[in-house]
Order: structure tokens, then sequence, then C-alpha cells
């Protein structure tokens, strides 16, 4: 197994809210997927990956070295983009290009100038002066021009239009070709890490629920539907989350041969989306 | 550390040019009103001072920490090029004050009243005491380091002076500690002796305010 990326134990405790104990790795040339609802850690655990936030437990290895003792050596390897990207705000970019370039031995400005026109990001406009989307792709392109081994993505498509977002997957997708290259994707948009992700890792409440192949995850989970003489306390118990209706329930399970075996011919089986796993595991009701 | 230097070298250049400009014509004035050279070092070595200490806090008005701490440099890395940064403005801005009294019309300090070893070393030794105390609550709390330090200061006076008479003993020891300070300082550091251990104590001050900037900022949630 080689991994870019692993993470075990890890824990932050801010008072109202706590990571517990959360282990994942992601390998090289994948793709990771981190999803789970506001407030559920994930930002907290990309900060920790890049040591913004200090740690009360665990281990963070990158590249095999710690993220703390190697930190300079392990973040020039490590392209970020921030879900909220601040930068000098009166800056010019050609001018922000230039104070970020130096920090990296790896830095390729022919990249950097072949993203900028790519993204029709005017270099002499201020910074301050672009929107939300033009700031994430500005944000993008430094972490792409220094060809960096591990790209941290925190909720960067939620401000862009749906036809860069489609333009940036298969970007990602092209990125991890040479097998060389990971990226780990923290986002709400769960249809962009289903066309492109190859690994899914749930989290909820601080903690990882799953973490697992994305055609494993897709293959395994479904959503059940069935009359409400078929919710009892035995089928409830046996979802991971469930919505009752006037007549019928849906229900989320993560394993459809059981739920085929329990239910046969009395449900109807959808293969559940990554939504679908987010929404009842989130929002359902579940056995107490 | 070199190009974190550079770095807010150039994010705060038009800032830089244009505090400094206003900090230097001001002291060029007040300085050459006055005739003693410790006076002129004391209040431009405040005012120096106090300009790198403007520009970090910048960097929390930009809220572009996150992005600096984001980057392959170390936090120690940090905090040792925001000490080299304020060492350097602090002093070279010293430098061009200093140029200015002396070129003001009318100037009651001549070049031999600034340009001697004593007021170097009672320079440093003012720059040591306002920065290694600003720069590790500055690092850590940011803006509100600096409020803490002014309220705090004000604070302590006043229960120094409501208490004065019941700590009247610790009040005397106080301040005799600090006439010897500034005895020490005033009576020269011709003799090499006292220039080693003047130098000593000055290098001592600023490796505790660095080692102590270090501790806070690791534990610096951004």
């Amino acid at each position: 197994m080689d991994n870019v990326l692993e993470i075990k134990n890890l824990r932050k405790d801010y008072g109202d809210f706590r990571l517990k104990d959360v282990s994942f790795s992601v390998r090289r040339g994948y793709i990771m997927g981190l999803i789970g609802p506001n407030g559920a850690g994930k930002t907290t655990i990309i900060k920790l990956i890049l040591n913004l936030i200090r740690r009360d437990g665990g281990d963070i290895r990158i590249f095999g070295l710690d993220n703390l003792k190697d930190e300079a050596a392990v973040k020039s390897r490590i392209g970020f983009v921030h879900d909220t990207p601040f930068f000098y705000e009166r800056l010019r970019l050609k001018t922000i290009r230039a104070q970020i370039a130096p920090f990296y031995k790896d830095w390729d400005d022919a990249l950097f100038h072949k993203l900028i026109g790519e993204f029709d990001l005017p270099p002499k406009k201020i910074f301050t002066k672009l929107s939300r989307g033009m700031k994430m792709k500005f944000a993008l392109a430094l972490a792409l021009s220094h060809k960096a081994d591990l790209i941290l993505l925190d909720e960067s498509t939620s401000g862009l239009d749906p036809v860069f977002r489609r333009e940036l997957l298969a970007k990602l997708q092209g990125l991890i070709q040479d097998e060389k290259k990971s990226v780990l994707f923290s986002t709400h948009i769960t249809s962009d890490l289903e066309k492109i992700a190859d690994y899914v890792t749930f989290i909820r409440n601080g903690e990882i629920v799953f973490s697992a192949p994305m055609d494993e995850t897709l293959a395994t989970w479904s959503v059940v539907k069935a009359g409400n003489e078929l919710l009892t306390e035995d089928n409830k118990r046996f979802f991971k989350g469930f919505r009752r209706r006037e007549f019928s329930f849906e229900a989320l399970t993560d394993n459809t041969g059981e739920a085929k075996r329990r239910f046969g011919g009395n449900a109807v089986f959808d293969k559940a989306s990554l939504e679908d796993i987010m929404y009842y595991m989130t929002r359902g009701e579940s056995h107490a | 550390m070199r190009n974190l230097i550079l770095k807010d070298l150039v994010l705060h250049k038009k800032f830089l040019a244009v505090i400094s400009l206003l900090y230097i014509a001001y002291m060029g004035i007040f300085g050459s009103r006055i005739n003693s050279p410790r006076i002129f070092f004391l209040f431009s070595m405040i005012m120096s001072g106090i300009i790198p200490v403007l520009i970090f806090t910048r960097e929390d008005k930009f809220k572009a920490l996150s992005m600096t701490c984001s980057l392959p440099v170390s936090r120690r890395q940090i905090v040792l090029a925001r000490y080299v940064l304020g060492w350097l403005l602090t002093l070279i801005i010293e430098v061009l004050m200093a140029g200015a009294v002396l070129l003001f019309p009318g100037s009651k300090l001549g070049p031999s009243d600034l340009l001697n070893l004593n007021m170097f070393v009672f320079a440093l030794a003012m720059m040591t005491a306002i920065l290694s105390i600003l720069m590790p609550l500055l690092i850590r709390f940011g803006i509100a380091g600096i409020f803490v330090v002014a309220i705090g200061a004000q604070v302590l006076g006043i229960i120094v002076l409501s208490f004065r008479f019941k700590w009247n003993n610790i009040l005397v020891a106080l301040i005799a500690a600090m006439k010897s300070v500034f005895a020490f300082l005033s009576a020269g550091v011709d003799d090499p002796g006292r220039l080693a251990l003047a130098l000593a104590m000055i290098c001592l001050v600023n490796l505790a305010s660095i080692k102590c900037s270090e501790f806070l900022f690791r534990r610096k949630d951004v």
C-alpha cells in the first residue's frame, strides 16, 4: 500500500466540537473525497494536515514524513486551496505570484501563465476586485503551479460556475494520470465526487463513518422503499437511517444483499448516491 | 527566511514608505529641538519599533496568516523572519531618523552626540526592550496583544498607585533596579568588559523573547 497521506487517531478539541480519533489514508495516484455536513470536521482535518491548528493527539504522516517535524519539506509538495482564499487583497495577481513563487523550488512559471490563461484571469487585476469564483481559480492556479504531489481542496468548487467546475474536475482527473499525484477533495457538492473520486471518506460530528473505495460504496449502499408495515423494530435497527412517510418509508442500508433477502419483492431498491448517504445519515431517523 | 522577509517588505512597501517618511520628518523636527541624545534615542526607538508591529498587525487585517502558514515554511522560520525584519526595519528607520536630525537646520545635536558606541548600545537596548516585549504578544494574539499591553500597563499603574503605601518596599526595590539598569547604560560602555556584558544581556533578552514567541506561535490556531 503506497499512501501519500496517513492519518491515525487524530484528535482536536474545540470545547463545543471534538474531532474523535479520525483515521484514514490517501493512496498515491488517487482522488479521495471528504464529505460530511456543515461542522462535521472536514476543514478542521485539512487545517490539521497543514498544521494551521494544533492537534490534541494522533499522527499525520505525509509522503512518509511527520507533518510537524518535517513541516517545510512536506508543505513544499502540497498544493492547497482553502474554502475562503485570503491573500493580500490590494495587490495585483502578478504581485502575489511574485511573492509566492520563490517559496517553491519546483515552481513552473510557464504552467502558471498557462493556467492563468485557461482560467481567464487578468494578471494585472487587483485580488480584491475578483469574484469569489475568480479568487478560487487564482488559488487553484497557485496550487497547481508548483507541481505538488498532494493537492488539498477545501470546498474549492462551491463558488464556481458549473462550466468551470466541470473543467476543474477534468483537470484533477488529468493530474492524477501520472499515478504520482493525489488529491484530497472536501466538498458539499457530492455529485462532483461521484464523477472523479476513487475513494470517499464520510465524516459526521467529528467521527469517521466510513472510508472506502467509491465504486464499492455506490455498489453496496442503497435506498430501500417499502410500505410502513415492513418498518419493524428489527428492520429499523438494520437501516443506517430512514424517513417515514404517511404510508411508506425510505431507508438507507449499507448491505444491499441482506436488504434484498429481507424484503424481496416487497420493496424497491435504488442505488444510493453520496447525497442520499449524507442525507439519511445526517437528517434521517435512526433506531435509538 | 529570506523569502518571508522579502514577502513582507514587498507586500507592505507603500505603507512602509508613507509611515516611515512621516516618522522620519516628525523625529527630524523633534530631535533637532532637544539637546539630549538619550531622549532622542528613547523616543525615536519607541516610534521606529512601532513600525514593524504595525506591519504584522496588517496580516490580521487581511486574514492572510493562514496563507503564510500554508507555505513551505515552519512556524519557527516565520517567527525568526519577523524578528529579523523587526530589527532591520527599526535600525534602518532609526538611522534615517538620526540622519534627519543631523541634517535639520539649527539642530542642537551633532554627529558626535549620536554616532558613538554608547549611544549605539543604548539604542540597541531600547530596541530590545520594545520588541522583546511586544513581539511575543503580537505573534500570539495579534493587535489584541498590543491592546493588552497598553491596557495592562495602565491597570498595573492604577493598582500600584492604589497600593503604593502597602507595597512601598517592593516599589522602592523595583525603581532602584530600573535606576541601576539606566545607570549602567548611561555610565557608558567604554570598558570592554561592560560592553561585552551589555551586549550579552541584549542578546539574552532577545533570545528569550524569540523562544517565548516560538512557543506561543506553535500553540496558535490560524
